[in-house]
């Protein structure tokens, strides 16, 4: 006879705010993005991933989640390294996991969370802000570049070399 | 003359190196630092202290943010989750090799307030030597169904079918079945739920 006596699970609730998970990440630059997760009893779970994301996001491997479903933001960062080459595909997909485990016993029933990943890879072009003092007021601030404060000194200089060859001449 | 050139050139020197090194805000104030790019982000805030509490009822999730100036306003804002629970316990008892068991019941329910796709997977029975395929444990969301019509578990995860709604519980059924002549032992399997949305 085989003995298969199951030992009784908890009943637990695991949960996740719904939606997937954009991250916007220009080529050799990063970016994060959160998946929010709960539990009513405070549990330890361990988080991964798969799919083509999986190489280029790093995360915690264990969170501990308070009680009373609190929630908690789980921070994924993405990297994609400036050798990137833009034709492999700008919308990188993949999946992450939670895996709350069960009370050990003959029958261990685990409760897993499972959440799309995708990261935006964009062009450095378009990510980096333009230089632009005009541009830069409306945003509040201006700034004067090197090639500006040259210009402004030697119009300067020429006004006061103008000046004076007038009143040398009088 | 000379004078005059040698005046004027260190005036807009200086000028200039000053504005290379100060940038200049639009309300006058000044920042010490050469604005080569235009990131900056002043934020200013006076007297107000925030409390969040996070209360998520039966079927929904609420997050309330009070804010307290000179007046206090409160917002509840209301957040799309899928919340799963897994219940009761699978008892097969004990059973003989080359027996099948009879349905075991298994209720998924999602507490959440948005609909949970769900997939299952499971791993060998092993009681640490031997083992049962897997594939032994069936399941099926129909009662009643003969074990060779119901859904093999798998290693992989298998959706199984249906999403989980909020106040709508799903009941999976299980069946065993022990192969002839399998060793007698103490077997243990994991059974993983996985819920998504």
């Amino acid at each position: 006879m085989v003995c298969l006596t199951l030992i009784s699970p908890s009943v637990f609730a695991f949960g996740q705010v719904a939606g997937s998970v954009f991250i916007n990440v220009p080529v050799g630059g990063s970016g994060t993005g959160s998946w929010k997760i709960f539990n009513e009893e405070p549990i330890t779970v361990s988080i991964s991933a798969e799919g083509d994301a999986m190489k280029f996001i790093s995360f915690p491997e264990q969170v501990t989640l308070e009680p009373n479903n609190k929630i908690y933001s789980v921070e994924i960062t993405a990297k994609i390294p400036a050798d990137y080459n833009l034709t492999q595909g700008t919308n990188i997909t993949g999946t992450l996991y939670a895996l709350s485990e069960g009370s050990p016993g003959q029958v261990k029933i685990n409760l897993q969370l499972k959440k799309n990943i995708y990261i935006l890879v964009k062009s450095p072009e378009a990510s980096a802000p333009a230089v632009n003092p005009l541009t830069s007021l409306i945003t509040g601030f201006f700034s004067l570049g090197p090639a500006y404060v040259l210009s402004f000194f030697g119009l300067i200089i020429l006004v006061e070399i103008i000046l004076f060859i007038k009143k040398e001449r009088r | 003359m000379k004078e005059r050139i040698f005046t004027t050139f260190i005036f807009t020197l200086v000028f200039s190196m000053v504005f290379m090194t100060v940038g200049i805000s639009q309300d006058g104030s000044t920042t010490t630092t050469f604005m080569e790019t235009t990131t900056t982000t002043t934020t200013t805030t006076t007297e107000s202290t925030t409390t969040t509490s996070i209360e998520i009822p039966t079927t929904s999730t609420t997050i309330e943010t009070t804010t307290t100036t000179s007046t206090t306003e409160t917002t509840t804002t209301t957040l799309p989750t899928c919340d799963i629970t897994a219940s009761p316990e699978l008892i097969f008892g004990k059973m003989t090799p080359g027996d099948t068991s009879d349905d075991q019941s298994l209720t998924i329910t999602n507490i959440g307030n948005v609909p949970s796709n769900l997939s299952i997977s499971g791993t060998d029975w092993s009681d640490g030597l031997n083992i049962i395929p897997v594939t032994q444990t069936h399941w099926d969301l129909v009662l009643g169904k003969a074990y060779t019509e119901m859904n093999e578990l798998s290693l992989p995860s298998t959706s199984v079918g249906a999403d989980v709604y909020p106040e709508s519980p799903l009941a999976l059924y299980f069946k065993l079945r022990i192969p002839a002549g399998q060793t007698i032992g103490d077997y243990t399997q994991t059974i993983t739920f996985t819920g998504g949305c």
